[in-house]
């Protein structure tokens, strides 16, 4: 079952983009041409005889994104399925916290706004359609694997009403359950998946770490916000990193991710972003031949459909509001 | 005699001033004359500090241009540096994510107008007394909302810049006409009418010491006979 999913991601992998064609589109001089450009893709279906605007093509690539995820997690064993979708879940959970926030400011949502019916776990229409904030939380606990997360933090959140609290009990929640999942991943994938994961959590937590310093954000308020899970950078590190204001002490300290590091303190975080972004992309591309049969494999194509989905999404608002070229490609995660 | 005024002169505060000038009861005496001096030591010394007025207007005028200048240079290179990053999140970190990041934002943007006076010029001066938070929101947002705030302080500074200049711009054209109408009409009139009063006094003066020196000769004839 594992090969045969294996296989089917080396095939799907042909469906992918490639750098020449995201290059190809960037320079495009209007959605028109966009469009134009995306034709004899796997995008073509999806956007012929469509209004071409902005909204449009924001829904196709997400569409397209969770099409191929939920293909691939259809054919792999039920277990990394399971990761898997917990590891897209971050995509769905926008979503989510997006629609409890109009629920809890009493805002319409029209069907328009919402992407796909159903995202990854929940039906993304059915939990818009409900009328009050304690609705919506009530069936979002319905849903797997929401109704994991303690009766405790949902009765303060209906208590509280607060969209912060909401805000933090969902993404630790899906943290935890993240890392709860990684346990069922093939033990010859495992350690790189971690590592991949493990990195992303690190940068988070260094981006965050640094308000002190970049922004001089309150220290008490960072050390809240900072995900309790690390791959390279302890939770030591990161607490003296918060009250650090030497540059080159925080260089040292952070020595792992220099690189983004460096580009956070002297570009700003957007940019830094990007660039840790582009080098997991890079890092994938090197295990790529040596997992080319593992499960690693799936996790691999997976995230290529992601930052595909995310650069698409970049290029249709970058041709939308004719932002240069040279000032796009620094945030298109698979162009270098 | 009466003074003649100048049809162009302004209303207002130059009005009035044409106006007594214009109605004054001009009397060829001595103790007029002395007042008359008074009067024109009193004019020149006020020309004199709308003069100052005005310089220091114009450096202020100029200063605030200046800074307009490279207040809105700022503006602009952040702005547009802004924009592109404000455009390249939407795909690195979904639209999703920037918009309930708004909703997370604490506490709102507090200003104060306060009056300031640069010369006699009532100008605003914006203060802000409260920012709002953004201390949890997610990362990559938060670098847009604290650029935004730096934005928003600019242009509250453009604001307040533009309006210093619009309100020294109209005083100093004020002050300049004031200036102008006392330097070329009002001061050399007066002047003119203070040589023609000395003159006529002179000559009264002269008329009074022959009138006395033939009275005199008279009283010393009768005397004689």
């Amino acid at each position: 079952m594992m090969s045969y999913a294996v296989v089917r991601c080396h095939g799907l992998r042909t469906h992918l983009l490639p750098k020449e064609k995201i290059l190809e589109l960037v320079k495009s001089k209007n959605l028109q041409e966009f469009a134009n450009k995306l034709f004899g893709t796997p995008y073509e279906k999806r956007i012929r005889n469509q209004k071409i605007n902005l909204e449009l093509f924001t829904r196709v690539f997400i569409d397209t994104f969770i099409e191929r995820l939920l293909v691939v997690c259809k054919v792999t064993p039920s277990d990394c399925a399971e990761f898997l979708k917990n590891y897209f879940m971050k995509i769905e959970l926008d979503w989510v916290i997006s629609i409890l926030i109009k629920k809890l400011k009493k805002e319409p949502i029209s069907p328009a706004e919402i992407p796909v019916t159903k995202i990854i776990f929940i039906d993304l229409r059915e939990l818009s359609s409900v009328k009050t904030f304690e609705d919506a939380i009530n069936l979002l606990i319905k849903y797997k694997p929401y109704n994991k997360i303690k009766p405790e933090f949902i009765h303060k959140i209906l208590e509280e009403q607060s969209i912060l609290l909401l805000n933090r009990v969902l993404w630790s929640f899906y943290y935890r359950n993240l890392i709860q999942s990684i346990t069922a991943i093939p033990k010859d994938s495992r350690k790189i998946i971690e590592k991949i994961i493990g990195m992303e959590t690190d940068i988070a937590n260094c981006i965050m770490a640094l308000s002190t310093y970049l922004y001089k954000f309150p220290p008490e308020i960072t050390r809240e916000l900072i995900i309790p899970y690390s791959y390279r950078i302890n939770l030591r590190t990161l607490e003296k990193i918060i009250s650090e204001r030497n540059k080159d002490v925080i260089l040292k300290l952070l020595s792992p991710y220099e690189m983004v590091i460096r580009t956070l303190l002297e570009k700003g975080e957007t940019l830094a972003y990007a660039l840790a972004q582009k080098l997991i992309r890079g890092y994938l591309e090197k295990i790529r031949v040596k997992y080319s049969m593992k499960f690693a494999f799936i996790f691999y194509y997976l995230k290529m459909a992601e930052f595909e989905y995310k650069d698409l999404t970049t290029c249709s608002f970058g041709v939308y509001h004719h932002i240069p070229f040279e000032k796009l490609k620094d945030f298109l995660i698979l162009i270098d | 005699m009466q003074l003649s005024g100048q049809s162009y002169l302004a209303d207002g505060f130059l009005g009035k001033f044409r106006e007594s000038l214009m109605h004054m009861r001009v009397l060829p005496t001595k103790g007029f004359l002395l007042e008359f001096k008074k009067r024109i030591s009193i004019i020149e010394t006020a020309y004199k500090l709308l003069e100052k007025k005005r310089d220091e207007l114009v450096k202020h005028l100029k200063e605030a241009i200046e800074k307009l200048r490279r207040t809105r240079r700022s503006f602009l290179s952040l702005y547009r540096d802004l924009f592109f990053k404000f455009i390249s999140i939407y795909g690195l970190i979904g639209k999703e994510t920037i918009t309930h990041a708004t909703c997370i934002t604490r506490g709102r943007l507090k200003l104060v107008v306060l009056p300031r006076t640069i010369m006699g010029v009532n100008v605003p001066l914006i203060r802000v007394k409260e920012t709002p938070n953004y201390h949890e929101l997610p990362i990559v947002v938060r670098e847009i909302a604290v650029n935004l705030q730096k934005l928003l302080q600019l242009m509250l500074e453009l604001l307040e810049l533009e309006a210093n200049i619009e309100y020294i711009t109209y005083d100093l054209q004020r002050t300049n006409r004031i200036v102008n109408v006392l330097e070329k009409v009002l001061l050399p009139k007066m002047r003119q009418q203070l040589q023609k009063l000395s003159e006529m006094i002179e000559e009264i003066e002269i008329e009074e010491f022959i009138r006395t020196k033939i009275i005199r000769d008279k009283i010393l004839k009768r005397r004689k006979q």
